[in-house]
C-alpha cells in the first residue's frame, strides 16, 4: 500500500498533512477507535474523507448540520469523487427511497442522527460492510455540549447493531467535561484520544464598549476607513446585515460589500460566497449561516456586531480569521443591554412552558377518550407555534415515555403526567444551562485579565503566547495594527472588455 | 419593468379575469385554463417569463399596485387597470421593449439554455487557466452532465471554442442596448471573476429584483431568437438537441395526445372511447389545438356558415366573455363552438 502522504497528494493535491491529521488517520486505519478534537479550519473532514478512499467497506458520517452535509457532498463531487451521498430531511420521499435502495453502492454516506432511527435505513446498513463510523460534531452527544441533540444518545445502540465498526468521534470544541461525557455515553467503545489545542496565537482580541448601538456603526466606519482587508462582520439579525451593508456601501465608494443570510436564494448565496473567496468582496455582513464550508485563508478581520450565545460559537467564528497564520484581529462591539439579543435567541430555542402545558392538556384529553388516537404532530407545531427543533424535542420525550408511537399515535399511558413533569424540568434545566453558557461569554467580555488566557482556559491547560499582538487588556492598540492592505479593485464597467476577460481569460497571441 | 408587464397583462385581460390568472400566466402554469387564457387574451408572449416567481411575492406586488391605485378589483373580483394605471402604460410605452418576449415558444428551453451557457463559460474559462476545482454556479445534475459530455469533445481545443463563443456572443450583444448588454455580462461567472447576484444587480441598476429578473429573461429571449435566426455553431449547440422543445406546440400534454388520435381520423366520440375521457375534456383539447395549430381543419366541428355568424357577433362586441357572446346569439350555439371561433378569430387578428 502506498503511504498516506502519497494518497493525500493523489486524491486531494495536498503535499503534507496538517497538525493531527496523519496521527488520527493512521490510528483509524489500524482499527483504533479515536476521539479527536481539532480546531475549526484544521481540516477535520480529511480525517474521514481520505480513509473513505482507502478502506474496503463503506464509511458512515453522522452529522447534525444539513448545510455541512450538502457542502461536503458538493466538494467531494467537485474532486471527481462520485460514490458519495447524503440522507436527510431535505431529500424528497422519492430521492430518499432511491438512495436507501442503492445504499450499498456508496462509499461515503452522510446521515442525520434522525435518519439512523429510521428502521429501513438501519436494516439496509446492517447488510453492508461498514468500515468506519464517524460521529461529527460529537459534542452533541453530551448534554454538557453546547448543542445537545437527544438522537445522538441513541448512537450507542446503532453502533452495537452495526457490530462495532471503527469509530471516529470528531469535534471542534469540547471542554474536558464534554470529552469525558462523550466517552461515558459511548461506553462500549474504547477510545484513543487525540486532543489538539484550539487557541489561535495569530489573532489579536479586541473588545470595544460603546454607549449606544449607533456608535457601533461609527466605529466600523472608522475601522474600515483605516483598513481595507478581507473582513467579516457577524450579526444575529438578518435585517441588520442588510442595514449595515448598505451604510458601508454608501460611505465607501471603493469598498465592495455584500450581505449574506439564510433568506437569500441558493444561487445568490453561491455567488456571494465565491465573490468573497475571489476577493471581489472586501466586506461581508453576515449571520452565522455564512462560514460553513468557507475555506478562505486570508480573512484578516472578524467583527462581532452582535454576540453569539456562547464562547464555543464565538471561538469558532473568530477562528475563521488568519488561517494563513498571518496577524489577524477580532473586534467585539458591545453596547449596554446587548446581552438581551442572545438571551431572546436562547429563549426561542426551547418551547415555552405554557405551550407545553397546553399540549399536554390536549394529550391528556385525547388519551382519556380512546386507547389509541391518531394525531398529526405537524398540526401541533402550527397550533402551539413550535419550531422544527421544538417539535423534535417534544416528540423525543413523548416517544421515550411510550406515549407517542410511530410518530402518529397517542397511546393511552399512565406516565403522561410523569412525562410532563420531566419535560418541564428538562426545559428549565436546558434554559438554565444555556443562560450559564451565555454568562460565560459575558464574563469573558467583562474580564480584566488577559483575554486570550481567559477565552481558552476552559478548553486547554496550556495556552500559547500571542505570536503578534495579544489583546486590549495586554495593551493591544487596534490602530497600531499594520496589516498588508488589499488594493482597491478596479471595477471595469465596459461590457465588451468584461465579456472578453470572462470568456478569453488567456492571452490570445500565445 | 415588472410593474409595466403586470399592468400590460391586466389591461389585456379586459377585466374578465382574477389576479391569479396573471400569476399563472407569468409563472407558466401548464394547465388548460392558463394556456387558454394566454391564447384568448394574446398573452402567449409573456407566458412563463417568470417561473421562479413565488405567489407571495406576486401578491405583494399586486397589493402595492392596488394601494397606489393603478389597478382595482370589480365586484366579481376581476382585476382591471385604472385611468392612472393606463397613464403609466401610455407614458412608458416602448420603454421596456417587451415585444421581444417570446414566452410560449421558449418556455421549455429558456432555463435550460441559461444553465448550460453559464456553466460552460464558468467551466471552460477556469479549466483553460488550469484551475480544475471550482464551485459550479449551476448545481443541477443534468446540466453538469451535459457540460461534461461536451467538455470531453472540446477539451483539446478549449481556446478555439472560447474564441468562437466570444465572437458570437459579442456579435449578439452589439445588436441590443448597452444597459441590457452590461447586465447580461455582469451576471456571467468565469475565471477569477464571479457574476453578480440578482440583489447586487438590482442595487447597481437602481431597480427592483423583479425588474432584474425580467430584464435578464428578455435579453435571453432575444439571444435565443438571434441564435435561431443566425445559427452560429458555437451557440446553437446549447439547444440543438432540444430544438423539438422550441417547436413543440403550445398545449397541454393531454391535448397533444388527443391531437395524435385526431390526426388518424378519429371523431370526438372515438377519442372519448379510446382515452376514457369526458366529451367536455376532449372539446377543451380541440380548442387548444385550434390555437396552437392554425392549419387544423375545424370544419368537422363547425360549419363555415355558423363560424361566420359567431364571428360577426365577436367582431361587433369587443368582448371575450363567452356567456355574453352566447346570449347575443340567442343561445343558438354551444360554448365549444364559440370557443373554436374565438380561437380562429384570434389567429386572424394576429
Amino acid at each position: 500500500m502506498e503511504n498516506l502522504e502519497n494518497s493525500l497528494e493523489r486524491y486531494f493535491s495536498y503535499k503534507t498533512f496538517r497538525t493531527g491529521q496523519k496521527e488520527i488517520i493512521s490510528d483509524i486505519m489500524a482499527g483504533q477507535h479515536v476521539l479527536a478534537t481539532l480546531p475549526t479550519g484544521a481540516g477535520k473532514s480529511i480525517c474521514y474523507q481520505l480513509p473513505a478512499l482507502l478502506v474496503k467497506g463503506g464509511v458512515i458520517v453522522v452529522t447534525p448540520l444539513l448545510s455541512l452535509m450538502e457542502d461536503q457532498v458538493k466538494q467531494m463531487k467537485q474532486r471527481g469523487y462520485s460514490h458519495i451521498t447524503s440522507l436527510n430531511t431535505f431529500n424528497t420521499e422519492q430521492e430518499r427511497l432511491t438512495i436507501i435502495r442503492n445504499l450499498h453502492k456508496y462509499k461515503l454516506i452522510f446521515l442525520s442522527p434522525e435518519m439512523l432511527q429510521n428502521q429501513n435505513v438501519l436494516k439496509k446498513l446492517m447488510l453492508i460492510d461498514i468500515s468506519l463510523f464517524v460521529i461529527d460534531e460529537a459534542h452533541c452527544i453530551s448534554q454538557w455540549g453546547h448543542e445537545f441533540r437527544p438522537d445522538y444518545l441513541k448512537l450507542n445502540n446503532v453502533i452495537v447493531d452495526l457490530k462495532y465498526p471503527t469509530i471516529l468521534a470528531l469535534t471542534a470544541t469540547a471542554t474536558p467535561d464534554v470529552q469525558k461525557d462523550v466517552i461515558s455515553q459511548l461506553a462500549s467503545v474504547k477510545f484513543k484520544k487525540h486532543i489538539y489545542p484550539m487557541d489561535r496565537d495569530n489573532i489579536a482580541l479586541y473588545v470595544k464598549q460603546v454607549d449606544h448601538h449607533h456608535e457601533k456603526d461609527r466605529f466600523i466606519i472608522a475601522v474600515l476607513e483605516r483598513y481595507n482587508v478581507p473582513t467579516m462582520i457577524y450579526f444575529s439579525s438578518k435585517k441588520e446585515t442588510e442595514r449595515v451593508a448598505s451604510i458601508i456601501n454608501q460611505r465607501f465608494d471603493q469598498l465592495n460589500v455584500a450581505y449574506y443570510h439564510g433568506d437569500l436564494d441558493t444561487s445568490d448565496r453561491l455567488l456571494i460566497q465565491q465573490q468573497f473567496m475571489e476577493n471581489q468582496l472586501d466586506v461581508i455582513c453576515c449571520t452565522s449561516a455564512f462560514g460553513m464550508g468557507i475555506n478562505k485563508s486570508d480573512i484578516r478581520l472578524i467583527i462581532h456586531y452582535h454576540l453569539p450565545t456562547q464562547l464555543e460559537s464565538f471561538i469558532q467564528e473568530v477562528g475563521r480569521a488568519g488561517r494563513d497564520q498571518l496577524e489577524s484581529v477580532s473586534i467585539t462591539l458591545i453596547s449596554p443591554n446587548d446581552h438581551q439579543i442572545p438571551q431572546r435567541l436562547i429563549e426561542s430555542e426551547l418551547p415555552s412552558l405554557e405551550s407545553v402545558e397546553m399540549l399536554w392538556s390536549e394529550i391528556e384529553l385525547l388519551s382519556q377518550s380512546k386507547l389509541t388516537v391518531k394525531v398529526d404532530t405537524n398540526e401541533w407545531a402550527q397550533r402551539y407555534n413550535f419550531s422544527e427543533v421544538h417539535l423534535r424535542f417534544i416528540k423525543n420525550f413523548l416517544e421515550a415515555y411510550g406515549i407517542l408511537k410511530y410518530n402518529k399515535y397517542i397511546v393511552s399511558h399512565s406516565s403522561i403526567h410523569e412525562a410532563k413533569i420531566a419535560i418541564i424540568n428538562k426545559i428549565k434545566e436546558r434554559s438554565r444551562y444555556k443562560k450559564h453558557k451565555l454568562n460565560e461569554l459575558l464574563n469573558w467580555l467583562a474580564t480584566s485579565g488577559c483575554r486570550r488566557q481567559r477565552l481558552y482556559a476552559k478548553f486547554q491547560s496550556h495556552i500559547s503566547p500571542a505570536k503578534y499582538q495579544c489583546c486590549d487588556r495586554c495593551g493591544f492598540d487596534l490602530f497600531q495594527w499594520q496589516p498588508k492592505q488589499s488594493g482597491y479593485r478596479q471595477r471595469i464597467n465596459d461590457y465588451l472588455s468584461q465579456l472578453k476577460s470572462v470568456m478569453i481569460p488567456f492571452n490570445e497571441d500565445e | 419593468m415588472f410593474t409595466f408587464i403586470i399592468l400590460f397583462c391586466v389591461e389585456r385581460l379586459k377585466s374578465q379575469r382574477s389576479m391569479a390568472s396573471v400569476y399563472h400566466i407569468l409563472q407558466g402554469k401548464r394547465a388548460a385554463q392558463t394556456i387558454q387564457d394566454a391564447n384568448l387574451y394574446q398573452l402567449t408572449d409573456v407566458f412563463s417569463i417568470y417561473s421562479k416567481l413565488r405567489r407571495s411575492q406576486f401578491d405583494q406586488v399586486m397589493n402595492q399596485l392596488l394601494q397606489s391605485g393603478w389597478i382595482a378589483l370589480d365586484l366579481d373580483k376581476h382585476v382591471y387597470v385604472t385611468e392612472e394605471g393606463k397613464k403609466y402604460l401610455t407614458d412608458h410605452q416602448g420603454c421596456f421593449q417587451i415585444q421581444y418576449f417570446n414566452g410560449a415558444t421558449y418556455a421549455k428551453i429558456f432555463e435550460l439554455f441559461v444553465k448550460r451557457f453559464s456553466l460552460t463559460i464558468q467551466t471552460y474559462s477556469n479549466v483553460v487557466m488550469h484551475r480544475r476545482t471550482f464551485v459550479p454556479i449551476i448545481e443541477d445534475d443534468a446540466t453538469q452532465q451535459w457540460v461534461k459530455r461536451h467538455y470531453q469533445i472540446d477539451q483539446n481545443d478549449l481556446k478555439a471554442y472560447l474564441v468562437d463563443l466570444h465572437e458570437s456572443t459579442k456579435a449578439f450583444l452589439q445588436t441590443i442596448d448597452r444597459r441590457s448588454a452590461q447586465l447580461f455580462v455582469d451576471r456571467l461567472t468565469g475565471y477569477q471573476q464571479v457574476g453578480l447576484s440578482v440583489q447586487q444587480l438590482a442595487k447597481k441598476n437602481n431597480v427592483s429584483e423583479h425588474d432584474i429578473q425580467m430584464m435578464l429573461t428578455l435579453t435571453y429571449h432575444r439571444f435565443l431568437q438571434y441564435i435561431e435566426d443566425r445559427r452560429p455553431q458555437s451557440l446553437l449547440r446549447f439547444i440543438d438537441d432540444e430544438l423539438s422543445l422550441v417547436n413543440q406546440h403550445f398545449m397541454t400534454n393531454s391535448a397533444e395526445k388527443t391531437y395524435q388520435l385526431i390526426r388518424t381520423g378519429l371523431t370526438i366520440d372515438d377519442v372519448m372511447a379510446v382515452r376514457k375521457l369526458k366529451r367536455s375534456t376532449i372539446e377543451d383539447h380541440i380548442v387548444e389545438l385550434a390555437y396552437a395549430l392554425p392549419n387544423l381543419n375545424i370544419e368537422t366541428y363547425i360549419s363555415e356558415v355558423d363560424f361566420n355568424k359567431i364571428a360577426e357577433v365577436v367582431r361587433m362586441n369587443d368582448n371575450r366573455k363567452l356567456s355574453l357572446i352566447k346570449s347575443h346569439l340567442n343561445d343558438e350555439f354551444n360554448y365549444f363552438q364559440i370557443r373554436l371561433v374565438l380561437a380562429r378569430y384570434q389567429i386572424k387578428l394576429n
